[in-house]
């Protein structure tokens, strides 16, 4: 089997994992856009009282939010193997199997735990970025959708690489 | 006072043994100061635009970060996960067996973790944003002392509420996972909540003026933005008192909820594992 179809097969065997517990994903889910989108309500709460800052609206940080977010979401949900890497494989000995395995471990730990519970957080983020584009004058025009997909996965690789193991929500306190 | 002693070193154990990770209170202490400076520039360029329009001056909203990110860790927006754990292989079962009070014990242990987990991180900080910070010559950036005596001495028994309540809260939260097994669903529920509510993202006065009310009242205050406002006078003489008051309140109505719940858990608790 070659290495896309591996991962195909990963992605699928985690999905149906979850789908067994279809209140508890929902949920998980429902939780996770809550916890991210406290942030913006932080944001909307200084720019309401303070007025626009050095010229960007709550609009224009609106758009970029949402666009971090989204990439950052759609990193998560590839690079959770990376994430507990320390805890989940190296200190339980799991790495060994994964090393023993005749496939690059990178793709194994790539396609471990492709979780739906976060698509809560881009299910949010989408939200933002339609709110920030009624917000803001902007045309998705080919080169703004080109610059948008371009410059988040560029930074959705380096996420994918330095993953840490912090809880949903830290960044923000 | 012997009564006591079981309970005593419960939270002696748990603090003890939580002290130990030195190497997670000094990333801890590296995050929250990545995320304090972080948090001031963004103060301080809202400031920069429209000061007039901020309840608290630049200099207060620096010390309430400071203090926000050396206390972060006795705010009780994560359940204790030996918790979780304890319910899923079993081991919740010794609870049981201990002719001590259930809720005591817990809220004992609870209190010796988060306190472990809190105040190396506190001294460190202290270190860094309130004596390092000046020496270099970027005082404007400290930390700063309590604004007068007044404001030290209600801040001690602020500063005690706030832990009391931040453990009711989280025994609270660590009985709703014994019931339902897993430490998740709570946190997801339960970290917003009080990050908001807490005044841990914004002081509960940067939220528009419609809420204030409500605000003020509602629990989670007591967690961060009561006691904080204390300490540099922002809530002084009858305001100050009123805001103790609603700390031990609340601090009370929620160990009386903790005690009525972990009764109801316990006589359904099914044993895990084995």
């Amino acid at each position: 089997m070659n290495a896309v179809a591996l991962y195909g097969r990963y992605v699928a065997t985690s999905l149906r994992a979850q789908a067994q517990y279809p209140a508890a994903t929902l949920m998980l889910t429902a939780g996770h856009c809550a916890a991210t989108a406290i942030e913006i309500l932080g944001v909307f709460a200084l720019f309401d009282r303070f007025g626009p800052v050095g010229g960007w609206s709550f609009g224009e940080a609106a758009l970029f939010y949402a666009l971090v977010n989204i990439m950052f979401s759609i990193a998560d949900l590839l690079s959770r193997g990376f994430e507990v890497f320390g805890t989940d494989f190296v200190r339980t000995g799991a790495f060994d199997r994964v090393l023993l395995r005749p496939r690059a471990a990178a793709l194994q730990l790539a396609g471990y735990e492709v979780r739906l519970s976060r698509l809560g957080r881009l299910l949010q983020a989408s939200v933002v970025l339609i709110l920030a584009t009624s917000l803001v004058p902007i045309t998705w025009d080919a080169a703004a959708v080109a610059t948008a997909v371009c410059s988040p996965t560029v930074a959705s690789r380096r996420r994918s690489i330095h993953s840490t193991s912090t809880p949903p929500g830290s960044g923000v306190c | 006072m012997d009564s006591a002693r079981p309970y005593l070193a419960a939270f002696r154990a748990r603090f003890q043994l939580m002290l130990q990770y030195r190497a997670a209170a000094l990333a801890g202490f590296a995050t929250q100061c990545w995320w304090g400076a972080i948090r001031i520039m963004v103060f301080a360029a809202f400031y920069g635009v429209n000061a007039a329009a901020a309840p608290i001056s630049l200099a207060d909203a620096i010390t309430y970060v400071w203090l926000g990110q050396a206390l972060l860790a006795l705010l009780p927006w994560v359940a204790d996960p030996e918790i979780g754990q304890a319910v899923r292989t079993g081991g919740v079962g010794y609870d049981r067996l201990r002719p001590l009070d259930a809720y005591g014990y817990w809220y004992a242990r609870t209190l010796g973790w988060m306190l472990a987990r809190a105040l190396p991180r506190a001294a460190l900080m202290l270190l860094a944003a309130g004596i390092l910070l000046p020496l270099v010559g970027l005082g404007d950036w400290a930390w700063r002392p309590p604004s007068g005596l007044a404001a030290t001495l209600l801040f001690i028994p602020a500063f005690v509420l706030m832990t009391m309540l931040g453990a009711a809260v989280l025994v609270l939260a660590n009985i709703v996972v014994a019931a339902s097994l897993n430490e998740r669903g709570v946190n997801a529920i339960l970290t917003p909540l009080v990050i908001v509510f807490s005044g841990s993202l914004l002081p509960l006065d940067f939220y528009p003026d419609a809420l204030r009310p409500f605000l003020h009242l509602q629990p989670f205050a007591g967690l961060v933005d009561i006691p904080f406002r204390i300490y540099f006078a922002d809530l002084a003489g009858g305001a100050a008192l009123q805001g103790l008051a609603l700390q031990a309140g609340w601090t009370l109505v929620l160990i009386g909820l903790g005690r009525l719940a972990m009764e109801r858990m316990m006589r359904r608790l099914e044993m895990q594992g084995g």
